[in-house]
């Protein structure tokens, strides 16, 4: 499989802080890859790089077989760059199915823009399912459901429409160890369907479960870039917690 | 092996189900506040339940009840406005003004005197998203500045009109019985208002613009444009309430309207639409507008001083929020 997203020596400045300096690293179609590094390491810069909040100093960005200079999310996202916020990516008070096609409403022609109700349920529905949620309706307020539930769906969703490369940060964050299982599965059901994922978690432990490359940043330099079968649990721990 | 997902929320036990179904209509409070104002009103005086006293609830329910869409739909969306109760003196003194004092077309006249409500809710609505200051600041400051200058315009002094037009037939004459086309436009304005919030795009938009903007706007909805929109909804339907009424009594007085804000939060709050934005309903501030009527009409039969009104208003809105506050508890626990 081809490489989604390839960075070539980013760097970030911001007045003279140097944020970011000299990232390398591919993402393949279908990977998921952690970023990993303490507080303060570039991790949140190079997100915001990679979906379009700012534009880095220096270095080549290439999506999807072509080179991209993001001027904006809105950018990044008709890409196919989308980014997904725990506590961001639902309206608890909207029922399932609105949520979903939130923003992406299909509706019947003319001024009005009547919903096509019946129709979003089923896709809705059907889109979940696909992606190994079951659920008898979509009916149900989204304030009903729980964290990991949530955190689900807008992966789900996220992935429904034609999100080639996702960017969760911190989607573990207050979940149970269950739930924590289940928002992991649907990562890597998405990223069977060819999704790629980056992960931008500070529980090691979690997502060495999960992800297939570890990039770790330090004070803004990329200090390692691993495979799963070349690194263990002990050793990406020890690079971010400085014994190295 | 691919992981299968159970939302377990959604599979409970049949009884479980039934009472949360119940418990999650919005309007249960209200309902049942006509209801038992229904009842006390009528042991106590069983005029209350005649073909007259329909006709004079329905009446002030419909003035009331047409402001409060527009002030639900506005609150669901995330907003407030105090500003109505000024404009519905506004307007209609300056149709009045245009139509009986300078002899302009009668039709042309109410556009223009509608004008100055949109004007005023754009204005709300750009300096409330733009200037990042709270509606409930802006609103009060526009709802003086109408208030003051109606009044220095006038002197104080009412408009009458006692000549007969078909438009304001249309608008606020009788239809039979007592019952004026006010409670027509009522219905209308309730159908369409129900219509958009449940079933168009811009209701879906204007429930999450409210219930949370900045998911909203990670959605890509343009939160506000919704907010300004809805706030000149809200203006002009306010704007045309008052037009409406100046065409039933024959008379506009320029110290109108002053409360009327609050009668039609209170309405939209009693029927279940959250201050906090992102819930609420039509239908449930029309039955809150409804319970209004009958309490105005219930007091006024037992012949108790109008002043009694103001008391029972608050202390029916307080029971209300509080029973809906509980309800809500009941079916968020069952939900979770």
């Amino acid at each position: 499989m081809g490489d989604i997203l390839q960075l070539s020596n980013i760097q970030k400045r911001f007045g003279t802080v140097q944020a970011l300096r000299d990232v390398n690293f591919t993402i393949a179609q279908g990977e998921i890859v952690a970023l990993i590094g303490d507080n303060g390491a570039g991790k949140s810069t190079l997100i915001k790089i990679i979906s379009g909040y700012h534009a880095p100093s220096e270095g080549r960005m290439v999506f999807d077989g072509r080179e991209v200079h993001l001027r904006s999310p809105n950018e990044a996202r008709s890409l196919g760059i989308e980014t997904v916020y725990q506590d961001l990516a639902l309206v608890e008070n909207l029922s399932l199915w609105r949520n979903f096609f939130l923003g992406k409403e299909r509706t019947s022609a003319g001024w009005l823009n009547v919903l096509r109700r019946e129709e979003m349920e089923e896709a809705c529905m059907e889109a979940l399912a696909d992606m190994g949620i079951r659920l008898r309706s979509t009916r149900e307020e989204v304030g009903h459901m729980s964290g990991g539930e949530r955190q689900a769906v807008a992966i789900a969703r996220a992935a429904y429409f034609g999100a080639k490369l996702l960017i969760l940060d911190e989607p573990t964050a207050a979940l149970s160890v269950k739930e924590t299982e289940r928002v992991f599965e649907i990562v890597k059901e998405v990223s069977r369907k060819g999704v790629s994922v980056i992960l931008i978690m500070h529980n090691l432990g979690q997502v060495y479960q999960v992800a297939d490359r570890f990039v770790v940043l330090e004070r803004g330099v990329q200090i390692g870039n691993f495979t799963r079968d070349q690194t263990t649990l002990d050793a990406i721990t020890q690079m971010v917690v400085g014994v190295h | 092996m691919t992981g299968k997902i159970q939302l377990q929320t959604l599979s409970g036990p049949k009884g479980l189900r039934w009472s949360r179904t119940l418990f999650s209509v919005k309007e249960l409070g209200v309902i049942g506040g006509i209801v038992l104002a229904a009842v006390i009103f009528t042991v106590l005086n069983p005029q209350f339940l005649s073909m007259t006293e329909a006709a004079s609830i329905i009446t002030s329910a419909a003035e009331i009840g047409i402001i409060a869409i527009g002030i639900t739909i506005l609150m669901i969306s995330g907003e407030f406005d105090l500003s109505v109760g000024s404009i519905y003196a506004l307007c209609p003194t300056i149709w009045a003004y245009l139509f009986v004092q300078q002899h302009w077309n009668i039709w042309l006249s109410l556009v223009c005197a509608l004008i100055p409500a949109a004007l005023t809710g754009l204005a709300n609505g750009l300096i409330v998203t733009r200037f990042h200051v709270n509606s409930f600041i802006v609103t009060l400051g526009t709802q003086m500045w109408w208030r003051g200058i109606v009044l220095v315009a006038t002197g104080g002094y009412p408009i009458s009109y006692f000549g007969s037009s078909k438009l304001m037939h249309v608008l606020g004459g009788e239809v039979a019985g007592g019952l004026h086309f006010t409670a027509v436009w009522f219905v209308v304005a309730a159908v369409l208002g129900w219509f958009v919030l449940n079933k168009t795009k811009f209701g879906n938009w204007c429930f999450a613009s409210g219930g949370k903007p900045d998911a909203a706007r990670a959605m890509g909805i343009p939160v506000t444009r919704v907010k300004v929109v809805n706030f000149c909804i809200s203006a002009l339907l306010a704007g045309l309430v008052g037009c409406m009424d100046l065409a039933r009594l024959n008379s506009v007085s320029p110290a109108q309207g002053q409360g009327l804000e609050l009668t039609v939060i209170v309405a939209a709050v009693i029927g279940g639409t959250a201050l906090a934005g992102g819930i609420g309903s039509v239908v449930g501030s029309c039955l809150g507008a409804l319970l209004m009527g009958m309490i105005t009409s219930g007091l006024i039969l037992m012949g108790a001083p109008s002043y009694w009104y103001t008391s029972f208003v608050g202390l029916i809105l307080i029971i209300a929020v509080m029973f809906n506050v509980r309800v809500s508890r009941i079916s968020k626990s069952r939900g979770a």
